[in-house]
């Protein structure tokens, strides 16, 4: 009986685990660049945490036959994670040269482009990543270090037969992980 | 439940050159109007990827001169590959219809492909439903409706001798527009008589003259025919606010069109205005693809113009409308002895000069189709051009051939490379989904 129920449950976590991937892979993108180069995204290793961990591992591995690590500490190892987690925050940046606006949302922020002109791609990411670190000293993160753009596009603004302007919309992020918890913080 | 699978693939990263009308954000505002409508919020809708289509794939519908490699970019793999996808959910019973929202478009390239001509290099639909006929097999009838405001020219070069595969064009006047041809009397080649149907509409035709011909002609023609499947070939530049053409259709027209027709798989064709009408446009079509209301889908450039058919054009439809309704329901009793020389000779010939607008080219196509009284029959065409001056020759041997066309034609095929008189000689065995090549 035990097994059985143990099994049914091995099963809907791997059916879990293989849809979610299916979900991802099945994402769809609008460019030839991420459609060519889609990242092979299928797992090599399945790591657990958590209490059941040492008792269900090894059996998702062999469900999946993929080989299984069991974290040190896994029944708190969740907890060592949030602790361990850097912050993180990110903004979407909206700009229109022809409409010589630049917006982000999430700041509530609505900006006049002066120099439409110069307003490139390389401006834009400037813009993103300076509000970025703006947005999180404002969050009260300490001063972030590794920013990233992780989406871009940018298109031109046609009027009639004629290029008026270009849009871009970038998303820029304090890279997410996680830290080093030091000896002191461990001991209190 | 099922409902309608939408794979878009806008390639924002591709175009011919950057001030092309065919442009990278050609479908960014389409995209923007189906995200902030929500409309794959609703149970009815599912997004799918696309897939590359395989270079045999392509074969079975076009020939490549020099040869695939010197045309096709991904972009043209992904397109055609999305139109692919798009059957397959349909095949497959996934999805009650599915819409290729893809670009670039396919309808203007021909059989054989110098290069791009009306901003089309591979014919997407064409790939499209050959993948069909391999699934389904040689009797599966297959009717492609084409509501692009330019003449389905390539589609119909394609189809012009095959039985199995109806092709309606409806257009503005080629009078008055690219590609300058889709008349009344392009009917058909020897083995397919009366089953490409061409409806050249005037300019300024509305709603109201696109929806007639649709209920009194289209509607009626498929009843008669019976397809297996419906095939919409949505090119949106009938609509009042395009750059390229001088028609009146609103987005209501193209959703009321849509629900009419009640096409099983929806391809993705031209369409240049890419604000005032293609986000609304889609939006329409893919409401009344899912049975869902779209009586509120109103175009922003409705507030300024009214866009008017005039009672000459009104008559003039309706008048076309019963001229092509006479010769759908006559095309049985048509003379083929006067028309392509049945009793006297052996061969249907006709010579061709096609013109490559985007790309610059001239072509002359001498094109030879062996009049059978068992099956549509073999062809032979040579194709050169003032680009590749060389000559390309062709065998085609087509779905359902009778066993001494294949004879006819594999000798042919054989004779033509032991002549070389050709630099290469192609022969295309669409039954056994076979492609055979000799370079010299």
């Amino acid at each position: 009986m035990a097994e059985s129920v143990a099994q049914a449950f091995v099963k809907q976590l791997c059916d879990a685990i293989n849809s979610l991937y299916a979900e991802l892979e099945g994402q769809p993108v609008y460019t030839l660049a991420e459609f060519l180069e889609a990242p092979n995204l299928r797992p090599e290793l399945i790591t657990c945490l958590g209490t059941p961990a040492p008792a269900f591992g090894p059996l998702v591995g062999k469900a999946l036959n993929l080989p299984v690590e069991i974290l040190p500490y896994s029944a708190s190892a969740n907890a060592v994670g949030a602790a361990a987690a850097r912050p993180t925050i990110g903004l979407t940046l909206y700009a229109d040269t022809a409409l010589r606006t630049l917006s982000i949302p999430e700041m509530g922020l609505f900006e006049e482009i002066t120099r439409p002109a110069l307003f490139d791609r390389r401006r834009a990411r400037a813009v993103a990543l300076e509000k970025l670190r703006e947005y999180a000293r404002e969050a009260g993160l300490a001063d972030p270090q590794e920013m990233d753009i992780v989406a871009e596009e940018s298109f031109n603004v046609v009027r009639g037969f004629y290029t008026v302007g270009r849009i871009f919309n970038l998303q820029a992020q304090v890279r997410p992980g996680a830290r080093r918890i030091t000896g002191r913080e461990e001991q209190r | 439940m099922k409902g309608v699978g939408l794979v878009f693939f806008p390639a924002f990263d591709w175009c011919i050159t950057p001030d092309h009308p065919e442009r990278e954000e050609r479908l960014l505002y389409t995209r923007d109007q189906i995200e902030e409508e929500g409309l794959l919020d609703l149970p009815e809708f599912r997004e799918y990827r696309p897939r590359l289509a395989e270079s045999r794939e392509l074969s079975r519908a076009h020939v490549f001169v020099p040869d695939i490699k010197a045309h096709v970019t991904e972009s043209h793999l992904v397109a055609a590959g999305g139109a692919i996808a798009a059957a397959d959910l349909v095949l497959d019973g996934k999805e009650e219809r599915a819409c290729a929202l893809v670009r670039p478009p396919g309808h203007h390239s021909m059989r054989f492909v110098h290069g791009s001509r009306g901003f089309c290099l591979v014919n997407n639909e064409a790939v499209m439903v050959e993948h069909i006929r391999h699934r389904l097999g040689p009797q599966a009838k297959i009717a492609i409706v084409d509501t692009d405001v330019h003449h389905g020219d390539g589609t119909q070069d394609i189809y012009y001798n095959d039985p199995n595969v109806l092709h309606i064009s409806l257009h503005q006047d080629g009078r008055t527009l690219y590609p300058g041809t889709g008349f009344a009397h392009e009917r058909g080649g020897p083995g397919a008589f009366g089953l490409t149907v061409n409806i050249p509409l005037p300019p300024g035709t509305g709603d109201a003259g696109v929806l007639y011909v649709i209920e009194k002609l289209v509607l009626p023609i498929l009843h008669d025919w019976q397809p297996d499947l419906v095939i919409n070939g949505a090119g949106q530049d009938n609509h009042f606010t395009d750059p390229l053409a001088n028609m009146e259709v609103t987005a209501q027209g193209y959703a009321r069109l849509t629900e009419l027709l009640k096409p099983d798989i929806v391809v993705l064709e031209g369409g240049y205005s890419v604000e005032g009408a293609l986000p609304y446009v889609n939006l329409g079509i893919l409401l009344a693809l899912a049975g869902l209301d779209y009586s509120r889908v109103v175009e922003p450039g409705l507030a300024r113009v009214r866009p008017h058919q005039s009672q000459a054009v009104s008559d003039s439809i309706a008048r076309l409308v019963g001229q092509l309704g006479e010769m759908w329901a006559q095309r049985g009793d048509a003379d083929l002895e006067a028309h392509f020389g049945f009793g006297r000779s052996q061969f249907f010939q006709r010579q061709r000069m096609i013109y490559y607008d985007t790309a610059g080219i001239t072509e002359t196509q001498i094109n030879s189709i062996r009049l059978c009284a068992s099956c549509p029959g073999w062809e032979l065409a040579v194709s050169r051009s003032d680009r590749y001056t060389f000559a390309t020759t062709a065998v085609l041997l087509p779905w359902n051939a009778c066993p001494q066309c294949r004879a006819e034609a594999e000798a042919a095929y054989e004779e033509h490379c032991q002549a070389g008189k050709a630099k290469r000689v192609v022969f295309c065995d669409l039954p056994n989904d076979k492609i055979l090549e000799f370079t010299k």
